[in-house]
């Protein structure tokens, strides 16, 4: 391609939005990360004294490994069920792409409003759930550690599952019929035919769905809060609202910028590593 | 079983139609609590609203705040989608057409900004706009929601004009159109899903989110979610009629969106192309 450079015109705009206000706040915490403040406007170097403090602070370590507890669980139970489902909607239903308007919907449903309705389906007396539970025998209990989980996961589950679902079908959509024709010939089995054609196919996608999926989990925060608002005591207490609670209830910002640079310093590799797999796919 | 594989005589799933029904009921039965009486509804499960009440929908529609906080939630998406848009056409244009040094770097580079949690960036967001007197406006929302919105629609999109043979640009050229040009009536009409994809996830995050949106705003700018949390903090009084009405409100643009993208929902989101 000739004019390359022109290329940089184009990015303009974007790169000067995403400096403002991504890399800029970014700095500005990597920034507070190495100072103390004194009477809240004067600012002097600490070093690593921040770091130091988080890396022994239980809460942190509490708190991030509570979150990446929650994404393991809550998203092998999304990624499987999504391309179970997203199988069955290509291959047995009729209609399948019917469906997807009505899966789309947990999707766009606000994130306040996905833990009021699971945080009142929950309740012993009135709640959907919770009224079936205590009827059957077993009462969902919000105070118990046990149960705040289970409702946070399954809460996930139903938020979260339609995204898999639906760019696995998309996924599924794009395999040239062909391929099964040509298995179905060769007499190969449903499992044969699943792991060497489908899951191959749809290794892209559900890269992208795990990518985005990973970021948005680790950082939840609106909808434990509205669950359990951390509790009881820390035990549903996630990285985010650690965070938060230490920049803008305790206004300790050094400390809140050094929690923000490890959190960040775990999760780019893992990202990166993804990304690349997802990009080599393109041959890009 | 590896008869199912052909596709042309299709049944009924049953695990479709039991994720679809679990997927649907709890939205129905936020429908069902915003339609009757609030002491009915701290007080009994019902599957049908039981007497039918149209009080909390009522309330809400009496309540300036309300109201105002629904049209600031629509009007900051608005502007999102529309910022979004303006600048992730051309970015994405970039990284489909042009080889150049860094693009590898510069496009994981916006995506890493898509990783970083909202707790991270939000003190010094909100420092950054009371400096400029932009907090508490629609604007100042928009411009921070771009933070996730822009980066995936810009991956989106590259998809999409990757998707569109090279040799159109260049027979365009030779037609003579400029690039201006055939970027606006040609480029754009053919990514008409691509646009519709991205501006399924940008609304995906602006409409959905709720933390950065409460911290930048106080009175003028405040969406209706945050209207709603006052209300529904989980420890002070819960009031689940009008939270249930508005909740149910607040589904609505999403189902909006929904049916205006449904023909475009399983094709568009392969992101362009697939494998």
């Amino acid at each position: 391609m000739q004019q390359k450079n022109k290329a940089w015109l184009f990015l303009v705009p974007s790169a000067a939005l995403l400096m403002t206000i991504g890399f800029a706040p970014l700095l500005t915490m990597l920034n507070y990360s190495v100072q103390d403040s004194f009477a809240g406007d004067q600012f002097f170097w600490v070093g690593s004294h921040w770091y130091e403090k988080s890396l022994h602070s239980p809460a942190f370590w509490g708190a991030l490994g509570r979150t990446v507890l929650f994404t393991v669980l809550s998203l092998s139970i999304q990624i499987v069920l999504g391309i179970y489902i997203a199988r069955k909607l290509y291959h047995v239903q009729k209609n399948g792409e019917a469906f997807l308007c009505f899966l789309a919907l947990p999707l766009l449903t606000p994130w306040i409003v996905v833990g009021f309705v699971w945080r009142h389906a929950m309740d012993a007396k009135a709640g959907l759930i919770g009224a079936m539970g205590a009827f059957s025998g077993v009462t969902p209990d919000l105070n118990s550690v046990a149960w705040v989980w289970t409702t946070i996961i399954l809460m996930d589950v139903w938020h979260w599952t339609s995204l898999t679902v639906i760019l696995c079908f998309a996924g599924y959509v794009s395999i040239p019929k062909p391929y099964f024709q040509a298995a179905q010939i060769d007499g190969a089995s449903t499992w044969a035919i699943f792991r060497y054609i489908e899951l191959p196919k749809l290794k892209r996608v559900l890269i992208i769905a795990l990518l985005l999926r990973i970021a948005d989990s680790l950082m939840i925060y609106t909808e434990p809060l509205m669950i359990s608002r951390g509790g009881p005591h820390v035990s549903s207490t996630f990285f985010s609202q650690e965070l938060i609670k230490t920049a803008m209830l305790e206004f300790n910002l050094g400390e809140a910028g050094a929690l923000s640079v490890c959190y960040l310093m775990l999760v780019v590799p893992i990202s990166w590593i993804l990304y690349r797999h997802m990009r080599g796919q393109d041959g890009a | 079983m590896a008869r199912r594989v052909k596709t042309d005589r299709k049944r009924w799933s049953k695990s479709v139609l039991l994720y679809t029904f679990l997927t649907l009921a709890p939205l129905y039965w936020l429908a069902v609590l915003s339609l009757q009486p609030n002491a009915i509804s701290i007080s009994s499960p019902n599957i049908f609203p039981a007497p039918i009440s149209l009080e909390n929908y009522t309330f809400i529609f009496s309540k300036r705040n309300w109201i105002d906080g629904y049209a600031n939630a629509l009007i900051y998406v608005a502007i999102n989608l529309t910022l979004t848009l303006a600048v992730s056409l051309p970015a994405a244009f970039a990284f489909s057409r042009y080889k150049f040094v860094g693009r590898e770097q510069a496009f994981f580079f916006a995506f890493v900004l898509r990783l970083i949690p909202p707790a991270i960036t939000i003190v010094p967001l909100v420092q950054m706009f009371s400096a400029v007197d932009l907090i508490d406006t629609h604007l100042a929302v928009a411009l921070a929601h771009c933070l996730f919105t822009v980066p995936i629609s810009i991956w989106i999109l590259e998809g999409f004009i990757s998707s569109i043979p090279i040799e159109m640009d260049e027979i365009a050229a030779v037609d003579g159109y400029s690039q201006g040009t055939f970027f606006m009536r040609i480029l754009l009409p053919q990514i008409r899903t691509g646009i519709g994809v991205a501006a399924f996830f940008s609304f995906m995050f602006s409409w959905v989110e709720l933390t950065i949106a409460n911290a930048l705003t106080t009175v003028e700018a405040k969406p209706i979610g945050v209207v709603m949390r006052l209300v529904a903090e989980p420890n002070g009084g819960v009031h689940i009629g009008i939270s249930s009405a508005a909740s149910i409100l607040m589904l609505m643009p999403g189902m909006l969106l929904v049916w205006l993208l449904r023909r475009h929902l399983a094709r568009g989101f392969s992101m362009g192309r697939v494998g």
